[in-house]
């Protein structure tokens, strides 16, 4: 168990990495959703079902909505 | 003893696919080895799950996730290849289908 | 150290950690696949993982997620889209 939970922490912290150094914010999106569930599988190992279920939400449902129209919205305005 | 060998070729199909979606160049190659995982290996896990459960509500919300998540797997991937189609330019943006 | 608890570190350290990788890399419909791999792989590796500690309660996690991964993935292929 304890490996599992070692095996967690690095692939939260690898995933954090990879959001910060991505550049374009479409992307960086994505990539945040990923980041996410990699989140709730951390929690799920720390038993903290009631955080995963919130991250989860947080995660997969308003990331997408929220991050994409507010790019979509500013780049329509720069233009 | 039976369901250990399911466990360990759900387990099998899942990380094979994955290992060759990553070492596939092309999009759309990649793309064909994204429901392999939903339609073979979720299924195994969760028979697995199930067996180890044996008649009980635990089994009735495992299998559950199982079928929603065989479900949505070949809807997701359509539609992620018409956005990658859509991108490329192979079909018009604004077709519904 | 059961069964279940090696299933869920091959499940982590051989499935999910390659998706994870694809979807951190590449474009952005690269990397949506790779969020759809990392979400159906992230399912099995939390059923697996409630089998190994045991607290059947934990199940409407990974229930949840498969439910709300189609949704947030289906509005990502639609935004994604109609961008340049």
């Amino acid at each position: 168990m304890n490996m599992l939970v070692m095996l967690g922490f690095a692939l939260v912290a690898a995933m954090g990495t990879a959001v910060v150094f991505t550049g374009e914010p479409e992307r960086q999106a994505v990539t945040l959703s990923a980041y996410g569930l990699s989140l709730t599988v951390l929690f799920i190992l720390v038993q903290a079902p009631d955080v995963a279920l919130s991250q989860v939400a947080v995660g997969t449902a308003v990331v997408p909505l929220m991050v994409m129209l507010a790019v979509r919205k500013v780049r329509g305005r720069r233009e | 003893m039976m369901y250990w060998v399911l466990l360990g070729l759900g387990c099998v199909v899942t990380v094979s696919c994955t290992v060759a979606a990553t070492l596939t160049g092309d999009l759309y190659r990649r793309l064909h080895l994204l429901t392999p995982v939903t339609s073979l290996g979720a299924p195994l896990v969760g028979l697995t799950v199930a067996l180890a459960n044996g008649l009980s509500l635990v089994t009735g919300l495992v299998l559950l996730t199982v079928a929603l998540l065989m479900v949505s797997g070949p809807v997701l991937g359509s539609a992620i290849g018409h956005c990658a189609a859509a991108r490329d330019g192979s079909i018009q943006a604004g077709s519904s289908s | 150290m059961t069964q279940w608890t090696v299933a869920a570190m091959v499940l982590m350290g051989g499935g999910l950690a390659p998706a994870l990788w694809l979807a951190s890399r590449g474009t952005a419909v690269c990397r949506l696949i790779g969020l759809q791999l990392v979400s159906s792989v992230s399912v099995l590796v939390l059923l697996v993982l409630v089998q190994a500690i045991g607290q059947p309660s934990y199940l409407i996690v990974p229930l949840v997620l498969a439910l709300l991964s189609f949704a947030g993935t289906l509005v990502f292929a639609r935004l994604l889209r109609s961008a340049p």
